[in-house]
């Protein structure tokens, strides 16, 4: 009714009336695309922002890429997740050694798991229960049964261990070690380190492709991006950004994997990166500091949080043009899409 | 011993296909676009301070940032199927130096030679190494002359030479509007360096000189001293003291009231620390502090505290870095002798000290590019011995303009055009 009032509003009563009775059916298949319309906006993919120094997440409709929502979590959000099934998102919260649960229908913190010292990173495995999260103090990676929200293994790892990303067959974990230089692997299954390989200088997050047979793991001081063979356990190529200057940070692989995607903070780029060729095929600037960085399932959308910018960059991967800027939080550091 | 020239040198980086006209760029651009090399069984490293010396103290605090060094090293080492030894020596006396850097080349040999040593000792120790084809890396001196007209080719430089220091006081004081100096400097050798390259610094810039007093070794009033910088109306003074003529300049300068604002050049946060904290006033130029934060700065000043109950300082994070650096170098190109880690390290690989850039050694006279940091005496009561300071700034600024990382750190330090050092003659 609300709806039907909002439309008519402003019109002569007696002809809308005379019309009502005549155009009946029409209008009820108007009004119920409209309906249709308004409702499919609303369950559109959510994007979710971890703004480090607001302390909150923010989440935008990627239907309109607007903010829908500003939900406070805790102190010092920055690794963000989804479940598998979207429900609820994790949030890693630095100052509190918990990740933080948010339901994504009521946007309430439901839980707040204990997770070890100064948490940043994690993932959640491909069946949603376990989470892997790095242990920045004790050089571990913790794995944490998320029904019973018990540590059940904690596997020592490189020094000052940061970026943690599951393959998408759920088989592996790679580990980036920042002070070692180092990708752990560790066997999902087993829960022990199957290898470690040395990539660039600092290494900060990776991203598997779809098949799970290449990882592309960037690193910020070297400015590299590293693509390793993954049943091989090795380097097989080295990408130079920007001639080593931009500190690239998030890094993620479109899902028909022919794109990588990596957010350059130091340079306020994104590059676009051929998953075949390894050579940089797009230079995109974003804004100021971007460091996480997602894409919509279907690809066609990649969101990009720019720390110092204070704003979300939403790039059209077809175009390699931004299409939207968004102003979100104090400091957005992670970022992650809905299914 | 046999000294390696030049040529050899490149026969035998040749031998790790690096060739001559590559020589800058390749052996860390091919290093992780390979499978990871095979790499020897163990990674040894002699570490040679002087306990014994007049600066036991700095001696201490570089042990204990190899140490630590070693320790998250091995970490990696043994990741790799390799371990690191660290050997630590003590040169009780100047004429052990030889005899000692002799027996580590001899026996069991190090791939390199970390001298946590006084100038003197370190140019001895040099020109050693270079003789005997063994990797030295200085992580303490500070002089000129060893990256200058007594540098040589197997030789690093972890610790920043006087000239970055000064030139990053310099920069920050005129960043600040500060270009009217009077100087307060040592007669030792580092203060005579010291204003040299303040002198023409400030020239450079337009500044203006108001008067330098020249300190005696052992002197303990300053009361002429400081009747003249009353007089002065400077802006800043730039003050190159150590120990106790430090300390008693300090308490003096309280005492008299005087309010133009001190700029100490380098900092010595050891002496600091033995300083009365009431006399502790104005800026200071370090290469590390305790209470850095950024880029992950926080995380290994809690290592080391956390490891030795102390807080962590420049020789510490120099000499934490220099081990860094050799077992990097040895995993990276899979080489422990001295052509490839030598070629490794003249590669320019990027180095994280923590410093959240690149780091890397200068080409013509092997100086590790670094920012460093401004830091003033705190106005609040410090809430232990060790918080003296606070950080005002990062020299050069983070955002400062320029079209690389190196280019940037290069307003630190001596240019090519101006250096003394002829590397390609070795």
């Amino acid at each position: 009714m609300a709806l039907r009032q909002q439309l008519f509003a402003g019109q002569g009563g007696r002809l809308i009336a005379r019309l009502e009775t005549r155009l009946a059916p029409t209008l009820v298949l108007v009004l119920a695309l409209v309906i249709g319309c308004i409702s499919a906006a609303t369950s559109a993919p959510k994007t979710y922002v971890t703004n480090e120094k607001s302390n909150d997440i923010s989440v935008i409709d990627t239907a309109t890429d607007k903010v829908d929502a500003t939900v406070p979590v805790g102190e010092r959000p920055r690794g963000i997740r989804l479940s598998p099934d979207g429900k609820r998102v994790y949030v890693a919260l630095g100052e509190e050694d918990r990740i933080a649960v948010v339901d994504t229908t009521s946007l309430q913190v439901v839980d707040r798991i204990a997770a070890g010292s100064d948490p940043e990173s994690f993932d959640i495995s491909p069946d949603g229960k376990r989470l892997f999260v790095s242990n920045e103090d004790a050089n571990t990676a913790s794995v944490i049964d998320l029904q019973t929200q018990q540590i059940v293994a904690s596997v020592p790892v490189g020094i000052e261990p940061e970026g943690v990303t599951i393959s998408p067959d759920g088989k592996l974990v790679y580990v980036t070690g920042e002070t070692s230089h180092t990708i752990s692997a560790i066997d999902a299954a087993a829960l022990k380190v199957l290898t470690t390989i040395l990539v660039g200088s600092r290494p900060r997050e990776s991203a598997f492709s779809p098949d799970s047979q290449k990882a592309f793991v960037t690193a910020e001081i070297a400015g590299t991006v590293s693509v390793i063979d993954v049943p091989g356990q090795r380097v097989v190529a080295t990408v130079t950004l920007e001639g080593g200057e931009s500190k690239p940070k998030g890094v993620v692989v479109t899902p028909d994997g022919k794109r990588v995607l990596v957010a350059n903070g130091a340079s306020h780029h994104v590059a676009v990166i051929d998953a075949q060729t390894y050579e940089v095929v797009a230079t995109i600037p974003v804004g100021r500091r971007p460091w996480g960085i997602a894409l919509t399932h279907d690809g066609k959308k990649a969101y990009v949080a720019n720390g110092v910018s204070n704003d979300v960059s939403v790039i059209d991967t077809a175009t390699h043009k931004v299409i939207a800027n968004i102003p979100v939080g104090k400091m957005p550091w992670g970022i992650a899409v809905s299914p | 011993m046999k000294r390696i020239s030049r040529r050899t040198f490149l026969r035998m980086a040749s031998r790790l296909g690096v060739t001559a006209t590559q020589w800058a760029a390749v052996p860390y651009a091919m290093a992780p676009s390979q499978a990871q090399p095979q790499v020897p069984g163990v990674v040894r490293i002699a570490h040679l301070s002087q306990r014994q010396g007049d600066y036991p103290e700095m001696a201490s605090y570089a042990i204990m940032g190899a140490q630590l060094g070693a320790e998250e090293a091995n970490v990696t080492a043994e990741m790799f199927g390799t371990r690191v030894e660290l050997i630590i020596e003590d040169v009780t006396r100047p004429d052990n130096l030889l005899p000692m850097a002799r027996k580590l080349t001899t026996q069991e040999p190090v791939s390199a030679i970390i001298a946590a040593l006084d100038d003197a000792a370190t140019a001895e120790l040099s020109a050693f190494c270079q003789q005997a084809g063994i990797v030295c890396l200085n992580t303490c001196a500070r002089g000129g002359e060893l990256r200058g007209d007594k540098c040589q080719r197997l030789t690093f430089h972890v610790e920043p030479d006087l000239v970055m220091y000064t030139h990053a006081m310099g920069q920050w004081l005129v960043q600040n509007n500060r270009k009217r100096w009077q100087y307060v400097i040592s007669d030792r050798a580092f203060g005579q360096e010291v204003y040299h390259w303040a002198s023409r610094f400030l020239q450079h810039q337009g500044g203006t000189e108001l008067g330098r007093w020249v300190i005696a070794p052992g002197q303990a009033d300053f009361k002429d001293v400081l009747a003249h910088l009353a007089h002065g109306a400077a802006e800043a003074v730039v003050v190159a003291l150590r120990g106790a003529e430090l300390r008693h300049f300090l308490e003096q300068y309280k005492a008299t009231g005087l309010n133009t604002l001190l700029a100490g050049v380098p900092l010595d946060m050891i002496a600091l620390w033995q300083v009365n904290p009431a006399v502790l006033q104005g800026v200071w130029v370090a290469a590390w502090y305790h209470g850095l934060e950024r880029f992950s700065a926080r995380e290994l000043n809690r290592r080391f505290s956390r490891r030795f109950e102390k807080p962590a300082e420049s020789f510490a994070w120099a000499n934490w870095a220099a081990v860094k650096l050799v077992v990097e170098g040895v995993l990276r190109s899979g080489h422990a002798e001295t052509s490839g880690l030598a070629a490794y390290l003249e590669g320019a690989p990027p180095f994280d000290g923590h410093k959240g850039k690149a780091l890397t050694f200068r080409a013509w006279n092997h100086q590790l590019r670094q920012p460093l940091y401004v830091l003033k005496a705190r106005e609040d009561k410090p809430e232990n011995a060790w918080d003296l300071l606070q950080l005002l700034g990062e020299v050069p600024p983070p955002a400062a303009p320029s079209k690389s990382v190196a280019e940037g750190l290069d307003t630190l330090g001596e240019p090519k055009t101006e250096s003394l050092c002829r590397l390609e003659a070795q």
